[in-house]
């Protein structure tokens, strides 16, 4: 794995296929991870689509009630509470966001999966970031490794420095270790690059735009 | 057919709606990197490298930082995008 650097126009990085093979299945199962944890809608209508009064009392209900919390605590992290002391705002905030951040941080997590898949004919090894993806890409890195420090029980900075030096008694622990480790190096590497380009002014996003979309 | 007064505006409500200040508060969390909580205060809120440097140093020293005050519903912005940058932000009344 070699780090990010700028080639042609975009940020390059160079990985073995089992270096993206491993790294574009878990951004795709961050993914999944999100969409299966989901109660942002309605549920499915009822069969039976007689609307009586009750059915309808039933359907105003549901359309105020406040949209759940994620109950798996590392979707929970993508998606967490505005409030800290005012469970009201939170639950409104979670009403009137929760569907569109999870649409977003979806879509850059298959951005990161395709861009780490994609293969350049001549330069098999690149995985190329185009500046206008930088954001999206970058910000789905964070979310994986969000979700990663989450099952790996990463609550502190001292824990976070403490899973490459404790033994990681089980080889599926080693596993999380190990993709933990080169998403952060990874990472670094782009957002030091983009960092550097935004203060010579060549950001492609202009400022207050809103948040890291992905472009298709 | 009767013939209707143009409606009165009350500039004098918009006036007296003052927002609260409200606070977007960016939390410390062992995940993110450095330079990218300062790329995100940098480019997205605009901040001045300096600045960007210092509060990001105030939200990895000190467990957190207010990174943005104005009204509600534009705090409301700033919280939601900095979730989708994967930053821990909440939104409280200023000097709570």
């Amino acid at each position: 794995m070699k780090p990010f650097r700028r080639t042609r126009g975009a940020y390059v990085a160079r990985l073995t296929d089992d270096e993206r093979r491993v790294l574009a299945g878990v951004a795709s199962d961050v993914a999944d991870l999100l969409a299966d944890d989901v109660d942002d809608e309605p549920d499915d209508q009822p069969d039976d689509d007689r609307l009586d009064d009750d059915r309808l009392d039933a359907l105003a209900r549901e359309l105020a009630a406040p949209v759940r919390r994620p109950q798996d605590p590392a979707v929970h992290r993508l998606l967490p509470d505005a409030s800290r002391d005012d469970p009201a705002l939170a639950d409104e905030f979670r009403r009137l966001t929760q569907a569109d951040l999870r649409d977003t941080k979806a879509a850059g997590l298959r951005l990161l999966a395709r861009t780490l898949t994609a293969r350049d004919g001549n330069r098999p090894s690149h995985v190329v970031v185009a500046p206008a993806d930088a954001r999206p890409v970058a910000a789905a890195m964070t979310d994986v490794r969000l979700v990663l420090a989450e099952r790996l029980g990463i609550r502190t900075d001292e824990d976070a420095e403490a899973i490459y030096t404790t033994d990681p008694v089980t080889a599926q622990r080693a596993q999380l270790v190990a993709v933990y480790g080169a998403l952060s190096w990874l990472q670094e590497s782009l957002v030091t690059l983009m960092l550097d380009d935004a203060r010579n002014g060549v950001d492609v996003t202009p400022r207050g735009g809103a948040g890291p979309q992905a472009s298709g | 057919m009767p013939t209707i007064a143009p409606e009165q505006t009350t500039q004098a409500d918009a006036a007296t709606a003052v927002a609260d200040p409200w606070v977007t508060i960016v939390w410390n969390d062992p995940v993110n990197l450095m330079t990218y909580v300062t790329y995100v205060f940098e480019t997205y809120f605009g901040h001045p490298k300096a600045k960007a440097e210092k509060l990001m140093k105030q939200v990895h020293q000190q467990g957190k930082a207010v990174v943005s005050t104005g009204s509600l519903e534009s705090m409301e912005v700033d919280v939601q995008a900095m979730h989708g940058f994967g930053l821990w932000a909440t939104l409280q009344r200023s000097g709570q």
